[in-house]
């Protein structure tokens, strides 16, 4: 799935003063493609990643998944379910739920499977991101490593063709962090498109496309 | 609703610990209202049935106190096609004792009261139709502490005259010989009755009874009762020079009962907006503190529309489960409550309790109204949440 941005802008406003953190940013992304999006801190990388999401909306312009455009809280919803996966600094786990439990989220959502197939499914993803023993296990049982491993699941439960990261390792070892680019780089050599946000020099080695985002501007490194 | 969500509204309901708070409250809450609308339609229909049935209450009663000639007066009356009757106040009560049911602890006092015959629903024996025969209740209290509120008393302190039934009793009045009356009959005591240890003679024995006995009874200064062939048709009585003022014993009555009635009423619709009150705090203080997982929510592909959907059908499930509870528990409370508190007083314990299915489902359509609205207000909350700020809190 291809995403296409044109003419893209964005300012917070806050305490009167404006922030003009995206400037008629125009950007297409590709499938098959590890994009790493590097930049300083209050650049609008996490903005850039939010409106790609479809959970922040962007003051001007378009945004195209396939040529198509989405409006709105429902249109969002069903393309982050279907072809949109996330994973964030901070895992974002159901505290009161297990990990397959979290895993299992999305596809609540998902009429075509029986229970038991999306048991299977999810246990399935548990064991790819090495967690196949500790299914049943709360997010507080885990550590972050394994809490954004099990994050990293429930992002490719439904299969997407974009991944969405914004800083995913922020809070991991380094043991941690090469697993979890790497899970991501697969995915990418899959066919999807994988965005990431980060700030960590590690990921240039596996991006095939380095983005600064500076003074609201994308460009190629 | 999919069974996928079912599934996952049931994992949220049993993983959500402040559930059971909210299941407790609605439990609580809910008795009050099913108890509440049960006593106030079983309250309103005893009492209405008890107005329509008791001929007491169809009188009218009139006190002047410049009756210059009150002979004069009731004669003038019993003339009137309208008046079908008048007593004087020594014709209508008085009081006694009897001596068949005084013991240490109970002093036998009784009332009798003056009525006319083929107005009580005689259910043993048969009506008064000579002086000096007398009617009584099916549930006789012969005791006049059951008016001191004495919880020793509840229904189980009455006794049955059955088998005293066409006997003499002998009644005492004040520093007097006994007269006898005898207990021709029984009268079905649940909607007509005045007084739990209340008997009834004709008129005319009470005023023999009242003349002989009690000589110092200030009639002159006593209402006069008048029974009318239709109680609409009152205004007749104005078209006598004497009378200027007259009550209807109804309106008293009814007075007093409409004031139980509405405290009822008023009390069961504030239970009904309590329960609407609760589930929107308890729910605003949940989107509150579920915002996180509601961003989580919609991350994974749940439109706010859904997160709803959700929230409502997890209400409506947690409502329906505690109703279920409170209506077990409701009809065990309704019941048992007459025997604990209104059966100490005899005249309350006549009430028949009904969970009535209107109550019931009144109560359940009101709440569930009443929780939709206030659960659509609290939950409108979600759509003011900012999920791309929420992902970094």
């Amino acid at each position: 799935m291809k995403i296409k941005l044109e003419n893209c802008n964005k300012t917070y406003i806050k305490n009167g003063i404006k922030n003009h953190v995206l400037k008629d940013l125009s950007y297409e992304f590709e499938p098959s493609t590890f994009y790493a999006i590097m930049g300083e801190s209050g650049s609008g990388k996490s903005t850039l990643i939010n409106i790609l999401a479809g959970l922040l909306k962007f003051d001007t312009g378009n945004l195209k998944f396939n040529n198509k455009i989405y409006h709105g809280d429902v249109e969002f919803s069903k393309l982050r379910l279907r072809s949109i996966g996330l994973v964030y600094q901070s895992y974002l786990l159901n505290e009161q739920m297990t990990a397959i439990e979290n895993v299992m989220l999305p596809l609540y959502l998902n009429n075509d499977l029986a229970k038991k197939e999306k048991i299977l499914l999810s246990q399935e993803k548990l064991k790819i991101v090495g967690l196949s023993n500790k299914v049943e296990h709360f997010p507080k049982e885990l550590s972050g490593g394994e809490q954004q491993r099990v994050a990293v699941a429930r992002a490719l439960i439904n299969n997407p063709e974009i991944i969405l990261a914004d800083e995913p390792t922020g809070n991991l070892d380094i043991k941690n962090e090469k697993d979890i680019f790497e899970m991501l780089k697969k995915e990418s050599i899959e066919g999807k498109c994988v965005i990431v946000v980060s700030h960590n020099p590690f990921i240039k080695k596996y991006a095939d496309k380095l983005l600064i985002l500076e003074n609201g501007e994308l460009y190629e490194k | 609703m999919k069974n996928n969500l079912k599934d996952y509204i049931l994992m949220n309901i049993k993983n959500n610990k402040t559930n059971l708070l909210i299941v407790l409250v609605l439990i609580i809450f809910q008795i009050l209202v099913i108890v509440g609308a049960s006593y106030y339609s079983s309250i309103k229909n005893f009492w209405n049935e008890f107005m329509s049935n008791s001929y007491e209450f169809d009188l009218v009663y009139i006190i002047e106190e410049n009756l210059n000639n009150r002979e004069a007066l009731v004669k003038k009356l019993k003339e009137n096609p309208h008046v079908k009757d008048v007593f004087q106040y020594d014709e209508f009560i008085s009081f006694g004792t009897l001596k068949e049911f005084q013991d240490e602890n109970k002093n036998g006092e009784i009332e009798l009261f003056g009525t006319i015959s083929g107005v009580k629903k005689i259910v043993l024996g048969k009506d008064i139709e000579k002086n000096f025969e007398m009617i009584c209740p099916a549930n006789f209290y012969p005791d006049s502490l059951i008016y001191n509120n004495n919880s020793n008393y509840n229904y189980k302190n009455s006794i049955s005259l059955r088998d005293k039934l066409d006997q003499k009793l002998k009644m005492n009045f004040i520093g007097t010989m006994p007269i006898e009356l005898k207990l021709v009959g029984i009268f079905d005591d649940n909607y007509d009755f005045s007084s739990p240890n209340v008997c009834y003679v004709s008129h005319d024995t009470l005023k023999q009874l009242n003349l002989k006995y009690q000589k110092d009874l200030e009639v002159q200064e006593m209402p006069i009762y008048i029974l009318l062939d239709d109680i609409q048709n009152a205004d007749v009585l104005l078209d006598y020079e004497e009378i200027t003022e007259y009550t209807k014993m109804k309106e008293i009555n009814r007075e007093v009962g409409d004031k139980v009635i509405r405290i009822t009423g008023i009390s069961t619709l504030l239970f009904g907006l309590c329960i609407g009150l609760l589930i929107y705090f308890l729910f605003m203080r949940r989107v509150k503190n579920e915002s996180r997982n509601i961003a989580i929510l919609s991350l994974v592909g749940f439109s706010k529309k859904k997160i709803k959907k959700l929230y409502y059908f997890e209400i409506i499930i947690l409502y329906v489960m505690s109703f279920v509870v409170a209506l077990i528990i409701s009809y065990f409370i309704a019941f048992h409550f007459v025997e604990w508190f209104l059966w100490n007083s005899p005249s309350l314990s006549l009430i028949k309790v009904v969970i009535s299915k209107f109550a019931i489902f009144g109560c359940l359509i009101i709440n569930i109204l009443l929780l939709l609205i206030s659960s659509k207000k609290s939950l409108s909350k979600i759509d003011e949440l900012n999920i791309s700020e929420l992902i970094y809190e």
